[in-house]
């Protein structure tokens, strides 16, 4: 049995297999479904941390994506990755989620203070940057960030983001350029001597 | 952007993807060959590289979430079980699903709703004419206890805090199985084929277990 379950957790690990756990869960498979919920939670908590800072939210939105994926595994034909697929669900229903909640843009403090003293000095200003980053990122509006979020922090070519932004190629290739120049600018003091 | 130097414009555009590596073939080539000559370019590479070292550093998400998966996990299961399981489809195992009818056709899910209601209706007229028992908790007992469920059936609730692999453990280790619950109390509804007397003594052995009782008079303790 443990085996078993570590055979299919092996499978969340590449794209092909991530492919053949959306077959198996299309034929009712929980322990797949088990397996890609758990590849899949951190990596969609993580996007959607950038959305909003409501861990209920991300929470019912990571759920209810991945329900959707339960329900609908018989109608993923292959036609693009897992990830993009999933990701796609996740997008949409944050959206709407933050649009019936009238959400805004969210821009809290940042939960990440109090860092050690003691740790290496380029450490600290790497943790400093990050949360410049974080500050800088909230400033901007929510399609520049996720598009700058997919590329960065989840390494999507921007066919793929495209596909799941539902907008054309060029639109994200000049998303990000704008992103990454008003970044720049936003963060001229911490870059500083770094670039 | 640089509207007199296409090959600009275009390295411009590539950048952050050339930062991330998932550009290749002929476009990262091209890219590649104009940063040689282009100190701009590479200064806004440079840029890019920090900004993605920056946003990687930040694992807490992760490890939160890998804590948090295990609850979440738990409070999506219930909701896997209201919903249409998909139907077998032993042509789709194993590799990419096509799309097709079966588990969320939607003239199928109209008669799983059809007949999800039916049980509903059914299990509540059971509830409300089940004898309350002596020692479980009463909405549980009166769930629990309601008709001829099963010759060997049980109910068992765990401790609301046990994560969801503990319970399939328990459940596996003590020779029952599911075939029904969680209820609104959290109770779960066993069968098994083995002397109830003995499966209920393996249960009461685990800690996680809150209740674990017989439904049927022979098996009573």
């Amino acid at each position: 049995m443990q085996r078993s379950s570590d055979e299919v957790a092996i499978l969340a690990k590449t794209a092909e297999g991530e492919a053949c756990l959306i077959g198996r869960i299309a034929a009712g498979d929980r322990r797949a479904f088990e397996a890609l919920y758990r590849a899949y939670f951190p990596r969609l908590t993580r996007f959607l941390q950038r959305m909003t800072r409501s861990s209920t939210l991300i929470e019912e939105v990571v759920n209810d994506t991945l329900l959707v994926v339960w329900r609908k595994a018989v109608t993923f034909d292959g036609s693009s990755k897992v990830s993009t697929w999933i990701f796609a669900i996740a997008y949409r229903r944050a959206c709407k989620a933050l649009h019936a909640l009238d959400e805004p843009v969210e821009s809290g403090p940042d939960e990440r203070e109090g860092l050690d003293s003691d740790r290496p000095e380029w450490r600290l200003d790497q943790q400093r940057l990050a949360v410049a980053l974080d500050d800088a990122l909230a400033a901007l509006p929510l399609v520049q960030r996720v598009a700058f979020q997919l590329t960065f922090h989840h390494d999507m070519t921007y066919t793929e983001i495209a596909e799941i932004m539902e907008c054309p190629v060029n639109t994200i290739k000049t998303r990000l350029f704008h992103t990454r120049k008003r970044l720049a600018a936003l963060l001229e003091h911490q870059l500083e001597g770094r670039a | 952007m640089n509207a007199s130097n296409p090959g600009h414009d275009e390295a411009q555009s590539l950048l952050p993807w050339l930062a991330n590596g998932s550009l290749t073939g002929a476009e990262q080539e091209r890219v590649q060959a104009h940063l040689q000559g282009c100190a701009e370019c590479r200064g806004d590479l440079a840029l890019l590289h920090t900004l993605r070292a920056a946003g990687a550093g930040d694992t807490a998400a992760d490890e939160t979430s890998a804590g948090d998966a295990d609850a979440a996990f738990a409070r999506l299961l219930p909701r896997l079980d209201a919903a249409p399981e998909p139907a077998a489809l032993p042509d789709v195992v194993n590799h990419v699903a096509k799309p097709g009818p079966a588990a969320n056709d939607r003239n199928w899910l109209r008669v799983a709703a059809g007949v999800q209601f039916c049980a509903i209706v059914v299990l509540g007229l059971m509830l409300a004419h089940a004898p309350a028992g002596p020692e479980a908790p009463k909405d549980a007992y009166r769930v629990l206890g309601a008709g001829d469920v099963a010759r060997h059936g049980l109910v068992i609730a765990f401790d609301p805090d046990t994560p969801e692999r503990d319970i399939r453990r328990i459940v596996l280790a003590s020779g029952a199985r599911v075939v029904g619950g969680p209820t609104a109390t959290g109770a779960w509804l066993l069968d098994t084929a083995q002397a109830p007397a003995t499966v209920i003594q393996r249960l009461r052995a685990e800690p996680a277990v809150t209740l674990a009782e017989p439904l049927d008079a022979q098996g009573a303790p």
